[in-house]
């Protein structure tokens, strides 16, 4: 965090969250001026994304809880609003992505209090095998039309008013994420999202702390999967159609990469990690027929060289130009790795 | 009686893939405790290659076909072990996983642009094709054969690790790896060895399922995942619990498939469910160090 920016102003804005509602609001405004046509619709796919690795994120990020199966409530978000706007035409968006929230945070909450007797990968499996439980029965069960999907939702309205051009659909978009980024920022600043972070580093110093943990991880779950929900309802009202790839691992993996790329550690990571996410796979579509092998490389790139996110940049850069200057060339990475001493650090994860 | 007996052995002959990738990622969780999501894609790559390679259908040419697919998928393996997962090692296991799913859609990415997209299809080697009668009820030559290769495949895998210096190192390390290290085992060396282990075991497996199913990009995820849920059911870093979990689950599967069609397709994840309600460490796992191997 920077330390010039600390004024007396900068903190009562941090405390309020105006920060984030004013980056928002920026953001929309700047948007439309520099994209035009189909580069507005992929923008609103972006910050749909960016809602969802946000969301990810509070498990991921904030309480380490490491979830394969985010899509699991991605696409649960989805299909609620899919189906109750196909058995009752005239419901408000906005009511329809509430009731898709509320869906997904019962859900998930019952989930995880059965999925949490497990941690560390055995529990990441479980959210993986919740997510293909899914799947499947969008195959299975008649009423989700498998493959194919449920179509016909551009037709619901927001406060009245349908989606009728890409940019009415991006301002509309922008606010509704903009609320809830605002909401997980008082989250993230309240005591339960520092609690969630105490439990993160270490469960058992935060239970002899007086935190109860496994409630707290069950409302991490709860929370996160239903801003999931407002996301993937959010995707299928953009798109249209709601179809069972939106429950495929490639997304629950994509959700994740764009949180690790953006950053774990900065409340904004995920938000930058998407956006870069959804623009690097829109360019490279552009250029290949199948932009998968590129998204890959890209994501291998960051990974070798910056393993802690972009965020992490400013940080990096920090620490290393003093030395880039001395030398033309950069200190390179630590190539092989002869020190086994920090080796037990990724087993205590598993031990709980 | 008629039915039951086929059914079985199918669902073995359904088992015996996804143990030999489950072994692979088992192992190499063991040791670098890293879930390999690239091992999908391993897999995948060998399954491609025996269509490549592979012209004819003599069965001599199907097992070589099959060799090769494991030589080069670890060779691809080892490259992505020392180019990647080395450097991730000390940045702990989350970023080991991004760099994992990285490379699986680097690998999957790039076989869409060396095979294309149109499914791919393989036939069954010269004299497995038939079936045989046992007893009355028929069942598959193909399927007799790849029961056969599962254990082969395990025995081996279980003499390498009980039996040998090299699986006594690779059982160290993964028991716990600080101690291992002080008493002078390489943990880098061992775990490339690993790594190429696993890989080629992925290859043979891609070979394994070329003559029953047609090979597309969809392959990797369709047999990663019930190869996870086989790693976790039989816990996570024990072969001879990933075996018992495949051919278990196999079985379950193919039953459910014969005399509950509705259920088939949920049967392992309603496994891993149940299994983890009771021993949330898996069948053979430890529950204060769920890495261990064969013991």
């Amino acid at each position: 965090m920077p330390v010039s920016t600390r004024t007396r102003g900068w903190q009562l804005a941090r405390t309020g969250g105006v920060h984030v509602l004013l980056g928002c609001a920026a953001l929309a405004l700047v948007v439309p001026m520099i994209a035009t046509g189909t580069y507005v619709f992929t923008w609103t796919t972006a910050v749909i994304w960016a809602l969802f690795a946000m969301a990810t994120n509070v498990l991921f990020g904030w309480s380490g809880l490491l979830s394969f199966g985010q899509t699991a409530f991605f696409g649960l978000g989805g299909y609620t609003v899919a189906l109750i706007h196909e058995n009752r035409g005239n419901v408000d968006g906005l009511l329809l992505l509430a009731v898709a929230a509320v869906v997904a945070a019962v859900a998930g909450a019952a989930f995880s209090v059965i999925a949490l007797r497990s941690t560390g990968a055995e529990f990441a499996v479980l959210t993986l095998v919740l997510a293909q439980v899914l799947w499947l029965l969008t195959n299975r069960v008649r009423a989700l039309h498998g493959e194919d999907g449920i179509g016909g939702l551009y037709s619901i309205t927001i406060l009245g008013r349908e989606l009728a051009s890409d940019e009415q659909t991006w301002y509309t978009f922008v606010a509704i994420a903009a609320v809830c980024c605002w909401l997980l920022w008082m989250l993230h600043r309240s005591t339960l999202g520092a609690a969630m972070r105490a439990v993160r580093d270490d469960a058992h110093r935060a239970a002899a702390l007086g935190i109860r943990v496994r409630r707290v991880q069950v409302l991490a779950f709860a929370i996160g999967s239903a801003f999931s929900a407002v996301a993937g309802g959010m995707l299928g009202l953009q798109q249209g159609v709601v179809s069972p790839t939106m429950l495929s691992l490639t997304i629950s993996g994509q959700v994740l990469v764009a949180c690790l790329v953006g950053g774990l550690r900065v409340f904004g990571g995920p938000v930058l990690g998407a956006v870069v996410l959804i623009l690097a796979q829109q360019a490279l579509s552009g250029v290949a027929t199948d932009s998968t092998m590129f998204v890959g490389i890209l994501l291998l790139v960051i990974v070798l060289v910056l393993p802690s996110g972009l965020t992490s940049l400013p940080g990096v850069l920090a620490a290393h130009l003093p030395a880039l200057r001395r030398r033309a060339r950069g200190p390179s990475p630590v190539t092989a790795d002869p020190a086994p001493a920090t080796a037990p650090k990724a087993g205590t994860e598993t031990r709980s | 009686m008629n039915t039951l007996l086929p059914a079985v052995v199918s669902g073995i002959a359904q088992g015996v893939p996804i143990f030999v990738i489950a072994s692979g990622l088992t192992l190499i969780y063991g040791v670098m405790h890293v879930l390999n999501f690239a091992h999908g894609a391993f897999f995948l790559v060998g399954a491609y290659i025996v269509t490549t390679v592979l012209h004819g259908n003599s069965l001599g040419g199907f097992v070589l076909a099959a060799l090769a697919a494991g030589l080069v998928v670890a060779a691809l393996g080892t490259a992505c072990e020392v180019l990647v997962f080395r450097r991730l090692y000390r940045a702990g296991s989350h970023v080991g996983f991004l760099g994992a799913f990285a490379l699986f859609l680097a690998i999957t990415g790039a076989t869409v642009h060396i095979w294309g997209h149109d499914p791919r299809t393989v036939q069954y080697p010269a004299g497995l094709d038939g079936a045989v009668s046992l007893n009355g009820p028929r069942v598959a030559t193909y399927d007799l054969a790849v029961v056969g290769v599962g254990v082969l495949l395990a025995v081996g895998l279980y003499v390498l690790l009980a039996h040998t210096s090299v699986g006594t190192r690779v059982r160290a390390l993964s028991h716990d790896r600080a101690m291992a290290s002080a008493l002078g085992i390489r943990a880098s060396r061992i775990g490339t060895l690993v790594f190429a282990i696993g890989s080629f075991l992925a290859g043979v497996a891609g070979a394994l399922v070329t003559p029953v199913t047609s090979i597309d990009g969809s392959l990797a995820s369709s047999y990663l995942v019930p190869a996870f849920v086989v790693v976790i059911v039989g816990g996570l870093g024990s072969v001879p619990g990933a075996f018992v979990a495949a051919v278990a689950l196999g079985v379950i599967d193919s039953l459910l498939f014969a005399y509950v069609p509705s259920l088939s397709g949920f049967s392992y994840y309603i496994v891993v469910a149940v299994i983890l309600m009771i021993r949330p460490q898996g069948l053979f796992g430890h529950a204060s160090r769920a890495t261990q191997i064969a013991r």
